[in-house]
């Protein structure tokens, strides 16, 4: 369970996140949407501390996150970054194994997790040894998510994890992963500016606009009740989207 | 043929000795340089203030021409002795103003910018979103630092390391008139002997070396880059093994003392030939008693200040130059009233002994052909200006804008045809075949004797004396060990003798020891007649 109350993050007087008042189920997967400099990545961030907020507290587990070292607190954390940042000095095993290594587990016991971790992201056992520059952008992602995974976080944070994906391969990541959540008994935080992406893959989306939360719930909420017009306006492409595609399915059937 | 063999021979000799001590000073500079160029900009790359002072200090002294900043390393060590002295009552200064010490300081210092400066834009360059995952996946500062930001702006820093190692062995070379010895002694004695082939192995040598260190380097670098087992195998040991030559048993053993039964006696010489054979016949001289070391090749007034702090015991000077530049006398005096007058203000001033003149002068004087001197019977400078209006002559271009050369005209109503500056060396030869009449020479160069020149004398006084004169170091002169070995120098040695050993070393390409050893024998032949 994380709890976020009245979370403030400002630059040069600027609002970046405004009061922010959010609740994550445990086990859930919660969509953060909207669009560049709503402040969601912000938002993110302050969870697991690679930003300080200004005000307001965090909590996981009924615990304040400022408490805690936030060294640990990361390490507890699993984060997939925006763009991957998989280390390009390190081999896909150093990269997946970075957070038990930091953490001292012991080398046959890392070895053995990186293995886990390959078979579960579907990635070739041989390919541990390469370097990050001599992999597709689906198996970059693939090790990011895996090496976000490898010290057994029960959160995850992901900004933009398939952003820069080509259609088929997010897709296909986007189902993979939500599989995984259902699987590993995650709470997962997901950012994107991608409407479609938050509907297919979220327990419930929380859209922001200007640091706030200004609608949060299930998809086929959203979809049947926006309330507000920024919301309708979302959901207006995939709702134009769906009906040209079914119509094309229908004519061809 | 042979005779460039024998060169070669004789110059190999000290090859070891001098390549060592280029490395030593080198690899012990960039060594220093490393530890506090890393650590400086690991330290500022957050800090843009600090940054922007590191920096500009860091540029300020690379615009310092590298002969100037080693030359000013040497008044600021002194300064720092006697500073050192008051403070801790000590006698003796602890640091060595001469040698080693300032070379690195100095070769430090100016190996600064480029690792600075690619050690900031290293870190700098790392890609931010690379950073913010370190912190993601649970580093501490220290962790990203070393984990993430170092290895991927090594390459950069790397390269910072290579300018730098290729600026320092270039820079070393230097190293040799502030008394270091160093690839530069070749240089600079071949460029004052002209034996290019010295110049050329000085220069050949100190290039290897700089390639070496380069190459190595960045074999280095790769082989930690891209894991490469055998760039790695090759690159450590060549680093190695220049690291280990630059501390042999020869740069050590002056640490160690190994020679503790004699003490120690260091002999100057400035960076010319006829100074070179005076420190010889002087270490001659010394060498049944002392351990004698030669600091060869030193700047202009290195050597006195070296001589003044006692880190020089000996060195032969000329009147004149003391008068001008370290008395800032003005007026012309005879020389028996400028000795007298400069051995007593020595005294007082700085300590410093002069023992005595050695019997000849290095001065300025005006020559000419045998046949000139005959044909319009010249004898005196006087003599002279009866017939200048139809004379030209030759002099360096310096001569012609000092004091000396104004005073000669206004004095004697000097009036030539025509004045050519030209260099020294050219000089000679441009008399000798008739192209100019009357040439400015050193009274003691042997080329006078050789090209059949005549000397005319200064009849109203007009030219500063230059005699040569033995000074000691206010402790070397409390030795009387080291005084009475000496003492048989003084006006031991006439202006032919002087003139036939120089000549055995500018022309004849005889070896400084050659000449010193046939200058001692004429002092003995003398003491014999007498």
């Amino acid at each position: 369970m994380i709890q976020i109350e009245g979370l403030v993050k400002r630059y040069n007087g600027a609002a970046a996140v405004d009061g922010l008042d959010l609740q994550i189920h445990p086990q859930e997967l919660l969509v953060l949407l909207g669009e560049s400099g709503c402040g969601k990545t912000t938002t993110l961030k302050m969870i697991n501390r690679l930003i300080e907020p200004d005000a307001g507290t965090v909590r996981l587990d009924g615990v304040d996150a400022a408490t805690i070292n936030p060294v640990q607190l990361r390490r507890g954390i699993g984060y997939v970054f925006q763009g991957v940042g998989l280390f390009p000095h390190w081999t896909v095993a150093q990269n997946i194994a970075a957070t038990p290594r930091l953490m001292k587990w012991e080398k046959p016991e890392t070895a053995a997790r990186v293995e886990e971790l390959l078979e579960l992201m579907r990635l070739p056992r041989a390919m541990q040894d390469r370097l990050p520059n001599e992999l597709s952008g689906g198996q970059r992602q693939r090790v990011g998510v895996a090496r976000a995974l490898a010290a057994r976080p029960k959160v995850m944070l992901m900004d933009e994890p398939f952003g820069a994906l080509d259609p088929i391969t997010r897709d296909e990541l986007q189902q993979e992963y939500a599989d995984l959540h259902v699987r590993l008994g995650l709470t997962s935080v997901l950012v994107t500016h991608d409407m479609t992406e938050a509907l297919l893959m979220a327990d419930r989306v929380a859209v922001m606009q200007r640091g706030r939360i200004i609608r949060i719930g299930t998809p086929r909420e959203l979809v049947n009740d926006p309330r507000e017009a920024y919301v309708a306006h979302l959901i207006e492409t995939p709702r134009r989207q769906t009906i040209r595609v079914e119509a094309l399915m229908r004519a061809d059937g | 043929m042979n005779a460039w063999i024998n060169n070669l021979e004789v110059l190999l000799e000290r090859w070891p000795t001098l390549a060592s001590e280029h490395v030593l000073v080198t690899v012990v500079s960039l060594g220093l340089g490393v530890l506090i160029a890393l650590p400086l900009g690991i330290w500022t790359v957050r800090r843009p203030r600090w940054r922007a002072a590191a920096t500009g200090v860091a540029s300020v002294v690379q615009t310092v021409p590298a002969l100037a900043l080693l030359a000013l390393i040497l008044p600021v060590l002194v300064g720092i002795n006697a500073l050192l002295m008051w403070l801790l009552g000590l006698t003796d200064g602890p640091l060595r103003a001469i040698g080693f010490l300032p070379t690195v300081i100095a070769l430090t210092l100016y190996s600064l910018l480029p690792m600075l400066r690619n050690t900031l834009a290293g870190l700098a360059g790392v890609d931010p979103a690379t950073v913010e995952a370190a912190r993601g996946v649970g580093m501490t500062r220290r962790q990203v630092l070393w984990r993430v930001q170092m290895p991927l702006a090594l390459p950069v820093i790397v390269a910072g390391v290579r300018t730098a190692a290729v600026w320092t062995v270039g820079m070393a070379t230097l190293s040799t008139l502030i008394g270091q010895p160093s690839l530069g002694d070749y240089i600079i004695t071949g460029l004052q002997t002209r034996n290019t082939l010295s110049i050329l192995l000085g220069v050949v040598s100190a290039a290897a070396l700089a390639i070496a260190l380069d190459q190595l380097l960045g074999l280095m670098e790769a082989g930690v880059a891209q894991r490469s087992a055998w760039r790695k195998a090759v690159a450590a040991p060549g680093l190695a093994l220049i690291v280990l030559a630059g501390f042999t048993p020869i740069t050590i053993a002056p640490w160690l003392d190994a020679d503790r039964d004699r003490p120690d006696a260091e002999i100057g010489a400035k960076t010319f030939n006829e100074s070179y054979i005076l420190a010889h016949l002087i270490a001659d001289e010394l060498q049944s008693d002392f351990d004698v070391h030669q600091r060869v090749g030193l700047g202009s007034t290195v050597a006195y200040d070296a001589l003044r702090v006692n880190e020089l015991d000996a060195y032969v000077d000329y009147t004149g130059t003391i008068w001008a530049t370290i008395m800032k006398r003005d007026q012309i005096a005879p020389a028996d009233v400028v000795l007298r007058e400069m051995t007593q203000w020595l005294k007082e001033h700085d300590g410093i002994v002069c023992l005595g003149s050695l019997g000849f002068q290095n001065a300025y004087a005006l020559a000419v052909r045998k046949e000139t001197a005959e044909q319009h019977g010249l004898k005196t400078i006087s003599d002279l200006a009866k017939v200048s209006d139809q004379m030209s002559i030759a002099s360096d271009p310096e001569f012609f804008g000092r004091a000396e050369w104004r005073d000669l005209v206004s004095t004697y109503g000097l009036d030539f045809q025509q004045k050519v500056p030209m260099q020294s060396t050219l000089m000679y030869e441009a008399i000798a075949a008739g192209e100019v009449d009357v040439i400015t020479a050193y009274t003691s160069d042997g080329r006078i004797t050789a090209y059949d020149l005549v000397t005319l004398t200064d009849d109203r006084h007009v030219l500063p004396p230059y005699e040569a004169v033995l000074l000691l170091s206010p402790e070397a002169a409390a030795n009387p060990k080291l005084t009475a070995l000496l003492q048989p120098l003084i006006g031991a040695i006439d202006i032919d003798e002087m003139r036939r050993a120089n000549l055995m070393v500018d022309i004849d390409g005889d070896t400084v020891a050659t000449a010193a050893a046939w200058l001692r024998d004429q002092i003995d032949k003398n003491k014999k007649t007498d």
